[in-house]
């Protein structure tokens, strides 16, 4: 493997079109992150959305924080570059409730509203999601193969697979 | 005013750092009394850092390990995790449980509640002396043991505190031990919980 990985962190939304290129979300808990991908022109973009809403914060620091001002932000910026939205493969992974509280239930699970937010924002945009790995307890790694298109999530003890 | 980079006072600092020391002698003495072995716990660095850089810390957000947390309530607010490599997690698990060096490697439901042991006593020393000077109640939640990304670990916390700001105030600590043992001491007040902490030092 020759490609060289692209560290998507926290709030970010990285676009590319260098086949040698590999945008990753490492270790995303209750994060998603969310991919897009045009084949025709071998674009992608990867975002990595940390919560639901932008009415949620004070500070409107990265508008890829917000899922409800992400992927409209994203969709623009790969339009922009040439993408065609009818073309557009549409996954995303994460959402996990990491840490659980006993009797706390909800105070940490951000994830299952992030999943929510995140595909109502696409439904908004009438994109269809694709593929998905959502929920659950243990944190994920996604990465976007460029050149391909090819999306991949690693997991701890599950090793890595095809999304 | 919310704590942000630059506009914390060294004096500030310094009163944090005197008594972070002070609770982390207390917790590295039990500490070591638990798992039977010398540990020390390195000076805390402390330090006001982006949200999105807390995770690289250890290495990088995609760095496996075992987190033992506990959510912090009572007059301030927060979040501790201690935080080991998974040699190291397993070599913790061989001293509490007098197991010989290196025979831990998946962690069991035993391996586990042990852990989560040594995540409390630790945790509720510190604590303790915290809330011993500052005359406040500061309460551990039951802790939680995970073996996963330390992104991934850190993800809601990260996100919960990233509704009011987009920094931290990060005290970290490191972990040292005649066998190897390498580990971190994070602690991540809620907004606002650090200058309640330095109003009640300084009363």
């Amino acid at each position: 493997m020759t490609e060289k990985a692209i560290s998507v962190g926290l709030g970010e939304l990285h676009i590319s079109k260098d086949p040698e290129k590999v945008l990753v979300c490492y270790g995303l808990g209750s994060c998603v992150g969310v991919s897009f991908y045009d084949p025709l022109l071998k674009l992608g973009a990867l975002a990595h959305v940390v919560l639901p809403s932008s009415s949620m914060a004070r500070v409107q620091d990265s508008l890829a924080k917000f899922a409800d001002t992400c992927i409209p932000t994203m969709l623009q910026e790969i339009t922009k570059m040439g993408a065609n939205k009818s073309r557009l493969i549409v996954k995303i992974a994460g959402g996990a409730q990491v840490l659980k509280l006993p009797g706390q239930a909800n105070r940490l699970d951000i994830g299952g509203r992030n999943i929510s937010a995140v595909e109502e924002a696409l439904a908004a945009e009438k994109l269809v999601v694709g593929n998905k790995d959502v929920g659950g307890n243990y944190g994920r790694t996604m990465q976007l193969y460029i050149g391909t298109g090819i999306v991949t999530i690693r997991t701890v003890g599950q090793g890595e697979k095809e999304l | 005013m919310a704590i942000t980079r630059g506009n914390l006072p060294s004096d500030n600092i310094e009163t944090l750092k005197q008594l972070v020391n002070q609770a982390l002698e207390q917790s590295g003495r039990v500490f070591s009394e638990m798992v039977g072995n010398q540990i020390t716990i390195k000076a805390p660095v402390i330090e006001v850092i982006p949200l999105k850089n807390v995770a690289d810390i250890t290495g990088g957000p995609g760095t496996v390990g075992t987190g033992i947390y506990e959510a912090v309530t009572g007059n301030v607010g927060g979040h501790l995790l201690l935080f080991f490599n998974q040699e190291s997690a397993g070599h913790l698990v061989d001293m509490i449980l007098e197991k010989p060096m290196g025979t831990t490697a998946e962690l069991d439901e035993m391996d586990i509640s042990a852990l989560s042991e040594l995540g409390n006593v630790t945790g509720s020393f510190f604590l303790n002396a915290v809330s011993d000077r500052s005359c406040m109640e500061i309460y551990p939640s039951t802790p939680v043991v995970v073996t996963d990304m330390i992104g991934a670990i850190l993800s809601a916390i990260l996100a919960e505190l990233s509704t009011t700001g987009d920094s931290a105030l990060i005290i970290k600590t490191e972990f040292v031990g005649s066998q190897e043992i390498m580990g971190y001491f994070f602690l991540l007040p809620e907004p606002y919980a650090l200058e309640t902490i330095l109003e009640r030092l300084e009363a």
